[in-house]
């Protein structure tokens, strides 16, 4: 059709509209395309590494070594495999956590290097190395032997190694190790655990491990402590990372592509508008409706080829340097990326589906009229919005009353705007909740301040001896709420009027440890009132218990239930006097042949900082993706205002309005919009962390810091949105002064 | 003399093309007077209207408009011009359509420095209960009373109507003009009108006749027939 022709010069003639409608589509697919092959890539490695290296489906300890491991093994159907273990501090802030070789089960992945080829070689994680500088090849001293760095490894049940379960995030000063089985008896340390492998893949790994346990307690062996894969946290968060990333991936080109079909839709509709009579023309000369649709069409499926395919195209660069990246922090081998073709596919027909439709339908509604209408040049006559109707605006003063009058005209054009503000503030807003709760948990209202102790102990099996001034005893067991197979939680017995645990109610008023205290996110999760009974699941032995809630502790840091550790003991039957932690403002002098593992205070607030360093890059990423599209959408709506009033600006200019006054009036308008979007953006970003928490708390039970945002950076966060909005206002300042006042003169306005 | 206007010319040049719009136009007009400017298109009577509105300036010649030479106004003194001095009435009235009818004449109210009441000026076109409409609800008649209203509430010196009838029917077009009798009467403003509807010439105290950018006819009526027996 010869007016195809003119596609180009449209396009050409409002670069600005159309050139932001591609770069939304464009930036779009480029999320799209990244996260979801990162994502698969990701998903795929980690199956591979879980697979390949023999991943375990449960770790545990007993109260005495296994003497008859084939025989078990043959009647569980599984691989058990020993391992041995304990931590060794190299030097102030470096610890390593020693494992023996296994062979069977949890076999060592070697990253760089070479594996254990000779006595005196070591294998240690590649995170300890970089941040605690060693190399391959540089000498390690143990318990007063020498070893040598052999290679960096990671283990498919330390995929991320935090040192303890409740910790967040790895501290810079902890890693793991490996040496030989024989190197490993030598040191003459260390305790037993062991790993064990289900050979019936297709069964329930829970009902299996049930099994199991039933067995070892039929052989006379009494477990001292169980692990299931699933609730490892050092592996389950690969899993939630897929999960955020599947979210992430969906959830942001999602709202992308919205906004560029809205932007699209907007600009197609005024266009036709625009050329209403020129249609009416076609018509008149005989074009059929399906052709006009046909050519109308073209500009939405043109953004969307355009954008899809650059997006697409320049989504899959990046996945190999952030698959690198990520796995820095998920350390797993990374043998290669498949590019999946299916998702390139769909990346490229999403924006098509999109804006085709979105496209087709506003065509269609612009189009219903008659030619005769059109070429009257179709007018929206006695066409009142119900806003503009409702509103009593008397009161207010000119200015005001013109720039929200201005707003209310268009309908499509306020969504637009403020759907875009509304996810600029939410991308913005995200980062800086993450840094606020972060910083939340550094401050001194929360992790030093409910738990005032420097160092917490974990003794792999029972103590009863009294501890030094400055040492509390305490235990801990792991617990699911009655009925539920996920989000496990800790109970811990403390000592009543503990020192070392300072919990405070919501008004402030210090608890006594002498009742059983429920963090407030825990009591959240659980649905649980002061005075609520609550049924509870012991994860060692499925035991059944029930407690009775007596306070609500107003914390974040972290979801437990503390308890008196004599009530402790004797509700979940224990030994009298037992205890199997401490939390000590001391070094505790623990005799060499006792196992256990020791984490300071400094090395939880290490791991926090840690997780900040990545979140800043993030921040500044969001912040980046924010601006960008706050820009893109100011702008686009700025210029359209600037468009559409072109004759209003114009019979201002004559009325004698000046310069700073029109621009006040017309490019002003826009800011109650932008506030207003920028305030509902807060609440909906909580909203949205909240459903992404909740899904990774529902998942695998994993405690994200507290939802929170500091009012500085609600401020910070606001000047971001406003610099990008008066940036835009200053580039269509030239517009607002380009209008000529010919332009009232040339037409008649209703 | 209010209006004086004295061989004013106006080329406009498109690529090699120089059109002259006015080729050395004189005419005055007394204040509180009517005057009608009658040509057919292209005669160049817009282009006039414009230069003396401070719309568009003279390539020479001399147009004074209340003592003060507006052909060498800066931009800055030529915006105060039409800020204070001047009213418009459009041929498609040009209301803007996000504003109902009071705040369309706000709009002029808001940069004027002693502005007529908004209500006393929608009652004198008939206009008060329509205050809240928006320009859509209203009938072509009613838009240009609006216009009207909009274009005198700033009590201006002189008060430029460009084919305000244009595109109204004839009883709607006579109830304007009576309007506007009424608004020179009551307010003493001076009325300059430009059309090519011969008969309403009869109404204006002074009538331009505009061929090719020349006039070619200049009358003075000593009696104005009211509008209301104006009939073509």
């Amino acid at each position: 059709m010869s007016i195809n022709k003119r596609v180009k010069r449209v396009l050409l003639e409002n670069k600005a509209q159309y050139i932001g409608s591609i770069l939304l589509i464009i930036f779009s697919c480029f999320t799209f395309t990244l996260m979801s092959q990162f994502a698969g890539n990701f998903e795929r490695l980690a199956n591979e590494f879980q697979k390949g290296y023999v991943q375990e489906d449960a770790s545990f300890t007993t109260d005495k070594k296994i003497d008859n491991l084939q025989e078990l093994e043959s009647t569980a159907n599984a691989v058990i495999e020993e391992g041995k273990t304990f931590d060794y501090k190299l030097s102030e802030g470096e610890t390593l956590r020693i494992f023996s070789r296994n062979d069977r089960v949890n076999l060592p992945a070697i990253l760089e290097g070479k594996g254990l080829s000779r006595s005196g070689d070591i294998l240690i994680s590649p995170t300890f190395a970089a941040a605690n500088n060693y190399k391959i090849g540089d000498e390690l001293r143990i318990l007063d032997k020498s070893f040598t760095i052999a290679g960096f490894v990671t283990l498919p049940n330390y995929i991320y190694p935090v040192q303890s379960e409740m910790d967040m995030m790895p501290p810079p000063g902890f890693g793991i190790a490996v040496i030989s089985k024989e190197d490993f008896a030598t040191l003459g340390r260390g305790s037993s655990f062991y790993a064990v492998k289900f050979n019936q893949t297709a069964q329930n790994s829970h009902a299996q491990s049930l099994e199991f346990k039933e067995l070892l307690a039929s052989s006379g062996i009494d477990i001292a402590q169980w692990t299931d894969i699933e609730d490892n946290k050092r592996v389950n968060i690969v899993a939630a990372e897929v999960d955020i990333l599947n979210l992430v991936s969906k959830g942001i080109p999602a709202g992308i592509m919205l906004l560029a079909s809205i932007m699209v839709c907007g600009v197609i509709s005024r266009m036709i508008n625009r050329e209403s009579t020129i249609i009416g023309a076609l018509y008149a000369l005989g074009y059929r409706r399906k052709e006009i649709y046909r050519h109308y069409l073209i500009f939405p499926l043109l953004i969307a080829v355009i954008g899809g395919i650059i997006g697409t195209v320049l989504g899959t660069f990046p996945v190999r340097s952030m698959a690198a990246f990520m796995l820095s922090a998920f350390i797993m081998p990374l043998t290669g990326i498949d590019l999946n073709p299916g998702m390139m596919i769909v990346s490229l027909l999403l924006p098509i589906f999109f804006l085709g439709c979105s496209g087709y339908f506003v065509i269609r509604k612009e189009l219903k009229h008659s030619p005769v209408e059109l070429m009257r040049g179709k007018k929206e006559t006695n066409k009142v919005n119900f806003l503009e109707r409702g509103l009593k605006l008397e009161k207010l003063r000119f200015p005001a009353k013109f720039k929200i009058r201005g707003q209310l005209r268009s309908l499509s054009r306020l969504t637009f705007l403020l759907v875009g503000i509304v996810a600029a503030t939410m991308l913005l807003l995200w980062g800086f909740t993450l840094k606020s709760g972060f910083d939340y948990l550094l401050s001194e209202g929360s992790l030093a301040s409910v738990y005032p102790f420097e160092y917490e102990y974990k003794f792999d099996s029972l103590r009863y001896d009294p501890l030094p001034t400055g040492a509390e005893p305490g235990s801990a067991a792991l617990f699911l709420r009655s009925g539920e197979e996920k989000r496990d939680f800790y109970i811990c017995g403390i000592m009543p009027d503990s020192t070392m645990v300072t919990l405070a109610d919501e008004s402030g008023a210090r608890l006594s440890t002498n009742q059983v205290i429920i963090t407030k996110p825990l009591a959240n999760q659980l649905k649980l009132k002061q005075g609520d009974a609550v049924n509870i699941v012991r994860k060692l032995d499925g035991r059944i218990f029930d407690l009775k809630i007596d306070s609500i502790a107003d914390t974040y840091a972290g979801k437990f239930i503390f308890m008196p550790l004599a009530e402790y003991n004797e509700k979940f039957e224990m030994p009298t006097g037992s205890y199997t932690g401490a939390f000590s403002n001391v070094p505790l002098d623990i005799p060499e042949n006792q196992s256990y593992s020791v984490i300071t205070l400094d090395d939880k607030l290490a791991g926090v900082k840690e997780a900040i360093a990545p979140t800043q890059s993030m921040i500044g990423v969001l912040a980046t993706i924010a601006f960008i599209i706050g820009m893109i959408v100011i702008y686009v709506v700025t210029s359209l205002i600037v468009e559409e009033n072109k004759n209003i600006i114009s019979l201002m200019k004559i009325f004698g309005y000046r310069k700073k006054e029109i621009n006040s009036l017309i490019l002003n308008s826009s800011t109650i919009v932008v506030v207003i979007g920028y305030i509902i953006g807060i609440p909906l970003t909580f909203s949205a962390i909240g459903v992404l928490t909740q899904s990774l708390e529902n998942s695998v039970g994993l405690t994200l810091p507290p939802m929170r945002i500091d009012l500085p950076y609600i401020l910070i966060g606001f000047v971001f949105v406003m610099f990008s909005y008066e940036l835009s206002k200053l580039l269509c300042k030239k517009k607002v002064n380009a209008v000529s006042m010919s332009e009232a003169l040339k037409a008649g306005m209703e | 003399m209010f209006i004086d206007v004295s061989d004013l010319k106006k080329s406009y040049t498109s690529g090699v093309v120089k059109t002259e719009v006015l080729k050395g136009i004189g005419m005055k007009l007394e204040k509180e007077e009517i005057g009608v400017i009658l040509g057919p298109s292209g005669s160049g009577k817009s282009t006039l209207m414009n230069i003396i509105g401070g719309i568009d300036r003279g390539d020479s010649g001399r147009v004074i408009i209340d003592r003060v030479e507006i052909n060498n106004l800066n931009d800055i003194k030529l915006t105060d011009y039409r800020r204070g001095d001047i009213g418009f009435v459009f041929q498609f009235y040009n209301l803007i359509p996000s504003l109902t009818v009071g705040e369309n004449i706000e709009v002029v109210s808001n940069i004027s420095k002693s502005p007529l009441n908004t209500d006393e000026v929608l009652t004198a076109v008939e206009m008060q209960d329509k205050k809240h409409r928006f320009p859509r609800e209203l009938s072509g008649g009613e838009q240009q009373r609006v216009s009207i209203a909009r274009a005198f509430v700033k009590n201006p010196k002189l008060l430029l109507c460009d084919e305000p009838t244009g595109a109204l029917d004839y009883l709607t077009s006579r109830s304007i003009l009576q309007l506007l009798q009424k608004v020179n009467k009551k307010y003493g403003t001076t009325i300059l009108m430009i059309t090519h509807n011969a008969a309403i010439a009869a109404m204006a105290n002074r009538v331009f006749k505009l061929r090719s950018g020349e006039i070619v006819e200049e009358s003075v009526n000593q009696v104005t027939v009211p509008a209301e027996r104006i009939e073509w």
